[in-house]
């Protein structure tokens, strides 16, 4: 490669190079820079505490409810939607008539904007005038009408639906992509073998999803981590931090309680978890290549 | 030479990034107030900078930030800004409605970092305000006050309001209050149950209706807490009922902590009241809780004044569907908030700015308000008795018969937004869980992390 080359393509790379290192790289350092200060405000100068906030997350009383909500959402929600996406994928895989307009029916939640979907889920799930619930009362069911997202007990499990219910036509895609991907042959030879579609499935086809899978995991697991904008208008978290995720934490401690110290080190601790899980996924990919 | 031109259009792409990044650095280096507090200047400098600011920039538009996106609140906002274009055809209004004054504020407070904040902002958060204020990130408006007499017009009562004033200078247009310590009724219902509301002069007659109205299949109190603020209002008032207005401000300025005796037992009260309010309160906002009202459903709402305007919206009459009375034992008191247009120090037209808010907090501006917002109150004392519309009549016959004047939570001087808001939160899970003494706790770690090391 001559010298002119090497040039170009640098010059390429240039704006990709100072809008990553401006937008990603230069502001996780103000947010790290921000999360070792007592900063209250934008504004008014703040005191250097070094790791305070971080113990501060540590000793909160909200810490293990955070945590485990987290653990809770980022389970049920990668486990649903990567099950309703293979399920998706499986049907669609069946030559079905009108594919591309079933295809486009499982992404539209995906194309939509998150806080949109909040809402849309808000009406749904709302106890006294909510679609679910009115429909059960129509149906003469009113025994199965829940309190949904005002009962501590289900707003975790509404905003895991909803989140399943966004993700999992991105994760049929991918997965439907894996499978057209491969060869035919070994299809033909199950069946010539005499296995029944479900022994296609379950023994031929999804051991080799495996590429698809690693990518889903990687998506999912870095949105279970940043969820809030559709949490935001579905419980605010709530009812009383029932529903509070690592992303609501932050905002609330951030923007309405002015601990912006505080909510750049909640920040941070996001930043460090999805480093931990992305960089053995982005080694391993390189190293297949 | 397809070759050629191409690279030609690849290094003009390049270096007009380059310097569209190096441009915006700048810009923030330029704007931005970094990590010091600008000093407000002196009476007679800021004098002279408003009319230097008048001669360099003529203005042509003046982007106003609000949070009156609905209802009879929208409506008051078209007359104001109506009358603004019919004075300054010249000007043009740039509206920005954001729901809800709470996420306004967060949005101006990164505007003020960035250094690029709107040219008018009207603010209830007037402690937030109070604090940009300080900073010097706000214009004196000492010259817009002169010119509309606000200091012979404007309510005593409001005078101390934060944000209004600092070191002598005026940093802020007063626009309207509202009544925060009353209970609107729905009329049906109480004659429904045979209960004269103007009765419930006591607690215990308070607490006697509830008990009847909930056996007549009703809702007593209607409460929406999806944002947290709408539990500010009964707690405000068990907090006034049970330890009076010096321990109510001690508590909401860290100066007492949830331990003290009143406190735990307006904590109590306000615990006692989930019985009789809807269970699906973080379902919806306070204007669905004025749903459960207009739809008989719901009895009382312990709120601001302001959802007696919203549901005469929806189409309730005042006197013929609701009604509104003193918190039983509060009488004496009279809580308000209030709204205060204010002008950011870096805003792009402050000469536009000055003259919006000049006829925003004009006599003719506030008379055109209160015609769609009959249930809040103007800060000024000269606004026309003519005009006014039923509800704002009889809160101004409350406001005459209370002697105290109460500053509203965030209004209160000495507190902190994040107390103020930590408190709504712990409340919402007390009304859940009716766990008094973990609500006891809970507030006395959020006033020690607030007002101890870390609100230093």
């Amino acid at each position: 490669m001559d010298r002119k080359t090497k040039f170009f393509i640098f010059l390429f790379l240039l704006p990709a190079i100072v809008g990553l290192g401006l937008y990603a790289y230069y502001f996780s350092g103000w947010n790290l820079s921000i999360s070792m200060t007592n900063a209250r405000s934008l504004i008014f100068p703040a005191k250097f505490i070094g790791l305070g906030n971080y113990w501060r997350f540590l000793v909160d009383p909200v810490f293990i409810t955070v945590v485990k909500n987290t653990a809770i959402f980022t389970v049920l929600f990668m486990g649903g939607a990567l099950l309703l996406g293979l399920l998706f994928a499986i049907l669609i895989d069946q030559g079905i008539k009108g594919e591309r307009l079933y295809k486009v029916i499982i992404l539209i939640p995906m194309a939509m904007p998150m806080v949109i979907s909040g809402v849309l889920w808000s009406w749904m799930f709302s106890p006294r005038m909510g679609v679910i619930n009115s429909l059960l009362r129509v149906l003469h069911l009113d025994f199965l009408t829940q309190p949904w997202i005002t009962s501590t007990s289900q707003a975790l499990l509404c905003v895991i639906i909803a989140y399943i219910w966004v993700f999992s036509g991105f994760v049929a895609l991918l997965y439907l992509a894996n499978i057209r991907s491969l060869p035919d042959e070994q299809s033909e030879s199950a069946r010539v073998d005499g296995a029944s579609k479900f022994q296609l499935y379950w023994r031929v086809i999804v051991p080799q999803l495996r590429p698809a899978t690693v990518m889903a995991v990687a998506v999912l697991f870095l949105n279970s981590l940043v969820a809030f904008d559709l949490v935001w208008p579905l419980t605010r978290g709530g009812p009383a931090s029932s529903s509070e995720l690592l992303g609501t934490f932050m905002y609330k401690q951030t923007f309405q309680w002015n601990f912006f110290g505080y909510g750049a080190a909640i920040a941070q601790i996001m930043f460090i978890i999805s480093v931990v899980v992305m960089v053995p996924y982005l080694y391993r990919s390189i190293r297949r290549r | 030479m397809k070759k050629s031109l191409m690279w030609l259009l690849v290094m003009i792409l390049a270096v007009s990034m380059i310097a569209t990044f190096s441009l915006i650095g700048c810009k923030e280096k330029e704007a931005a107030p970094e990590e010091e507090v600008v000093t407000p200047p002196p009476t007679e400098e800021v004098g002279e900078e408003v009319e230097e600011v008048e001669e360099v920039a003529p203005s042509t538009e003046v982007l106003v930030y609000h949070y009156y996106t609905a209802g009879d609140e929208k409506a008051a906002m078209d007359a104001v800004i109506a009358l603004f274009e019919e004075t300054y055809p010249d000007i043009t209004v740039i509206e920005n409605p954001v729901a809800g004054s709470e996420a306004m504020v967060s949005i101006l407070e990164t505007q003020f970092y960035a250094g690029e904040p709107p040219d008018v902002f009207i603010s209830a958060d007037l402690i937030r305000t109070a604090d940009w204020v300080r900073a010097g990130l706000i214009l004196p408006v000492d010259d817009v006050w002169e010119e509309l007499g606000l200091n012979d017009a404007l309510n005593p009562n409001l005078a101390s309001m934060p944000a209004l004033t600092y070191e002598d200078i005026h940093y802020g247009i007063p626009e309207l209050t509202a009544y925060e310590s009353g209970i609107i009724f729905n009329k049906h219902i109480f004659d429904n149950v045979g209960i004269d509301p103007t009765s419930l002069t006591t607690v215990d007659a308070l607490m006697d209706a509830c008990a009847t109205i909930k056996a007549a299949g009703y809702t007593p109190f209607a409460m929406g807490s999806q944002w947290l603020w709408a539990l500010k209002f009964p707690f405000v008032d068990a907090v006034l009922l049970k330890g009076g207005v010096d321990k109510y401000k001690a508590f909401y300025t860290g100066e007492i902590t949830a331990d003290d005796p009143a406190i735990r037992e307006a904590l109590e009260f306000f615990a006692n009241t989930a019985e009789y309010t809807n269970s699906d309160h973080t379902a919806f906002d306070w204007d669905g809780a004025c749903e459960l009202v207009v739809s008989d459903q719901a009895a009382m709402y312990v709120h601001g004044s302001w959802a007696g305007g919203w549901l005469k919206t929806m189409g309730f009459e005042w006197e013929v569907d609701m009604g509104i009375i003193p918190f039983p034992g509060l009488g004496d008191y009279f809580v308000m908030d209030g709204n205060l247009w204010s002008v950011p120090r870096f805003c792009e037209h402050p000469d536009a700015a000055k003259k919006f808010i000049q006829v925003a907090g004009s006599v003719e501006a506030l008379s055109l308000e209160l015609v769609p917002r009959d249930s809040t109150i103007a800060w000024r004392t000269d606004i026309p008795a003519t005009g006014l519309g039923p509800i704002t009549t009889d809160i101004l016959e409350i406001q005459a018969n209370a002697s105290t004047p109460v500053p509203s939570a965030q209004c209160i001087e000495g507190t902190d937004v994040a107390f103020v808001n930590g408190v709504q939160g712990i409340l919402q899970t007390l009304l859940i869980d009716g766990d008094v003494d973990a609500a006891v706790n809970s507030l006395v770690e959020l006033r020690n992390t607030v007002f101890g090391e870390e609100g230093e």
